[in-house]
């Protein structure tokens, strides 16, 4: 991964701002969303795709999602709806590699750690309801502490790599990894009560 | 359930969930930051002693396969340090500067605003690939290539295009010029026509003039479409897919119908995505050198027996920019020259970063001697011991050269590649140790965020 940001006298513009700038149709929007926010959306499409050029693409397409999403909606907070955005993207092209047999990422490696109530296939059932498992989801994750909460967003939404993850609380490794293995625990057991088996 | 299922489901979660989650980002991002602590100087300078003390184990390159990349092997490897050519190279009556690589990569080469290179797109014929491998001078064995000589049947987008010229091309394989009858290629230009490559087998520095390189990010999802019997051939290799935004309206994907779209497409400025210069031109090293203010810099940018200006540029519609960006031995600096031209009398200079002094120069930490003396078997990568299923393969080392508030220093990067159970290798950027040398060549071992504090931002080696 190699990512480089050269120094510059540009200071970012406030999310307000850059909102009304995509309400005015300003192509500066676009601009100044990726000075801003590209080494933060590109580290987590790259945790998921972990290829540079895939990484850029899904950059570009998470500003266009941005684009085309603003007017009508007017996020609270900016960087939380460009995650939604990136992630959406980079999973999209994740699956789509998966198929072809090629992807050595963060990502792959996370959900290995969820095999015990995630299989291989890469398929969606047509019939699957993703609306009722993001409820399931988010249910549980109302119901976790703070810490395990952070943790678990890191790793398994954004597949923030587990050192990341210590680094940035603090933490040693081993902790996070204790705490993984009570997240997966319990997430296991929220799942099977509510009709998930692998 | 399904992996995709998975995923899809934390599509879906709630966002509320995710704006706090966010927003603890940066509080612990903010907090680690704080609380890091310095390794003791003493046991980093011991390291240091150690590691210069040690013999290096150079590493064999096979000779006899073209195609072989030798650093895709099970070999350790140290990106070298090349020395430059020390003079410009006369032809055809025309001063050339010699230069090094050009990093294509918009995103971080330059400040250009509106993210644009010079491309140009056209249908061309393969007269012949060469069979050695080539790299850059400035970026060493990171920049490995193949050069391919084209013939321009029809310059689609683009004027005053030379009807010869020459395609750096990495991640192909040279047998896919082989089975096509023609080719519509989107091209990037690189190297006002003083391009110069080192051959990876004879060691010897050769010239390209017109040297154009693929880039990826124009046509959307690939930049060549190759032809057989007048038609798109699908069976072209790897992950390439035709360009969906070039799908002919109506008919078949014949070589006409493709460039009918592209020519459409170009003249469309409302897709934003469509990266199509309006007016993409051949430039020469006289056309940046035209004005009063750039003519003046010339000279700055001559390259001496230790450093060269490696450069890039962008074509747009009311200017020329060229991008400069010093190079010691091999090793890339963060000084940036950048030469804008409106016309054959207007134009203007400007620097980014910190110049280095003739003085500076010549007293410069030797990272190039550290990379000769480390012997990267004898060091640990942090992982192998501590994921499951990761098997620690190889490890590499680079350098680069940052000042910052009048001082210089040298970066050493040492990062390991891991194996997951396919057969692909992955970098792990975050494990990556760095030596940072005074110009003293006192070095110690830091953290990446010890570097960010220093040279800002997230900072890693291109």
């Amino acid at each position: 991964m190699k990512i480089q940001q050269k120094q510059t006298l540009k200071t970012p513009v406030n999310d307000e701002k850059i909102i009304e700038l995509y309400w005015l149709r300003d192509e500066k929007a676009i601009e100044e969303t990726d000075f801003k926010y590209k080494n933060y959306l590109f580290s987590i499409a790259y945790n998921i795709v972990h290829e540079k050029s895939d990484s850029e693409e899904c950059l570009n397409d998470t500003y266009l999602g941005a684009w085309n999403s603003m007017p009508p909606t007017r996020p609270n907070i900016l960087k939380a709806f460009l995650t939604t955005i990136v992630r959406r993207v980079s999973i999209n092209r994740y699956h789509s590699n998966s198929r072809k047999g090629r992807v050595p990422s963060e990502m792959t490696v996370c959900l290995s750690e969820l095999e015990n109530f995630i299989s291989d296939d890469n398929d969606v059932d047509a019939e699957f309801d993703a609306q009722r498992l993001g409820s399931i989801i988010s249910d549980f994750v109302r119901g976790l502490s703070k810490r395990k909460r952070f943790i678990f967003l890191s790793r398994y939404y954004v597949a923030d790599p587990i050192d990341t993850i210590a680094k940035n609380m603090n933490l040693s490794r081993s902790t996070v990894d204790k705490e993984l293995a009570a997240i997966r625990s319990a997430l296991k057991e929220k799942l099977e009560s509510e009709g998930y088996y692998i | 359930m399904k992996r995709a299922e998975w995923n899809e489901g934390l599509n879906h979660i709630d966002t509320d969930i995710i704006e706090n989650y966010v927003e603890q980002k940066d509080k612990y991002i903010s907090i680690s930051k704080r609380k890091r602590t310095w390794l003791k100087i003493g046991a980093l300078a011991a390291c240091f002693c150690l590691i210069a003390s040690i013999i290096v184990i150079p590493t064999a390159f096979k000779t006899e396969d073209p195609l072989y990349h030798p650093f895709n092997s099970d070999s350790n490897f140290i990106l070298p340090s090349i020395s430059v050519i020390s003079t410009g190279t006369e032809i055809n009556g025309k001063t050339h500067i010699v230069s090094g690589d050009n990093d294509t990569d918009n995103g971080s080469a330059s400040k250009i605003p509106e993210g644009f290179y010079v491309h140009t797109v056209v249908q061309a014929n393969v007269i012949e690939v060469l069979q050695d491998l080539y790299y850059t001078p400035s970026r060493g064995a990171a920049g490995k290539y193949r050069i391919a000589r084209l013939e321009i049947v029809d310059p689609i987008i683009g004027e005053k295009m030379p009807r010869e010229i020459n395609l750096r091309f990495s991640g192909y394989s040279a047998d896919i010029f082989e089975k096509h009858d023609t080719f519509i290629f989107s091209l990037n230009q690189i190297g006002i026509e003083n391009y110069m490559m080192i051959n990876d087998t004879k060691n010897e520095v050769e010239y390209f003039p017109d040297m154009f390189e693929v880039e990826i990010d124009i046509l959307r999802y690939g930049s060549v479409i190759p032809f057989k019997d007048g038609k798109v051939d699908y069976s072209f290799g790897g992950s390439w897919s035709f360009p969906s935004n070039l799908s002919p309206l109506s008919g078949e994907y014949t070589i006409e119908n493709v460039k009918k779209r592209i020519i459409d497409l170009s003249q469309n400025k409302e897709d934003y995505f469509v990266h199509l210069s309006t007016s993409p031109d051949y430039v020469t090293i006289d056309d940046v050198f035209s004005a009063e203010e750039c003519k003046q810099i010339k000279n700055c940018i001559l390259p001496t027996e230790s450093n060269i200006f490696m450069h890039n540029i962008a074509v747009h519609s009311n200017r020329v920019v060229v991008n400069y960006t010093r190079v010691i031995n091999g090793f890339e600096t963060d000084e940036k020259i950048v030469v804008t031209v409106y016309s054959k009398d207007k134009g203007n200079v400007t620097r980014e970063g910190e110049a280095y002094t003739p003085e500076e120069l010549s007293r410069m930490p030797n990272i190039g001697e550290v990379l000769e003396n480390i012997n990267l078997d004898e060091i640990r990568s942090p992982r192998i011991d501590n994921l499951d299923g990761i098997k620690h393969k190889r490890v590499s080392a680079d350098g680069c050269y940052r000042k910052r508030e009048g001082k210089v220093y040298g970066i050493v990067r040492i990062i390991w590649w891991c194996d997951f159970s396919t057969v692909y290798s992955v970098g792990y950027e975050q494990d990556a140790r760095y030596y940072l040398y005074d110009a003293e060549g006192n070095g110690k071992i830091v953290k990446g965020e010890k570097l960010e504090e220093l040279f800002g931002g997230h900072w890693l080696i291109p």
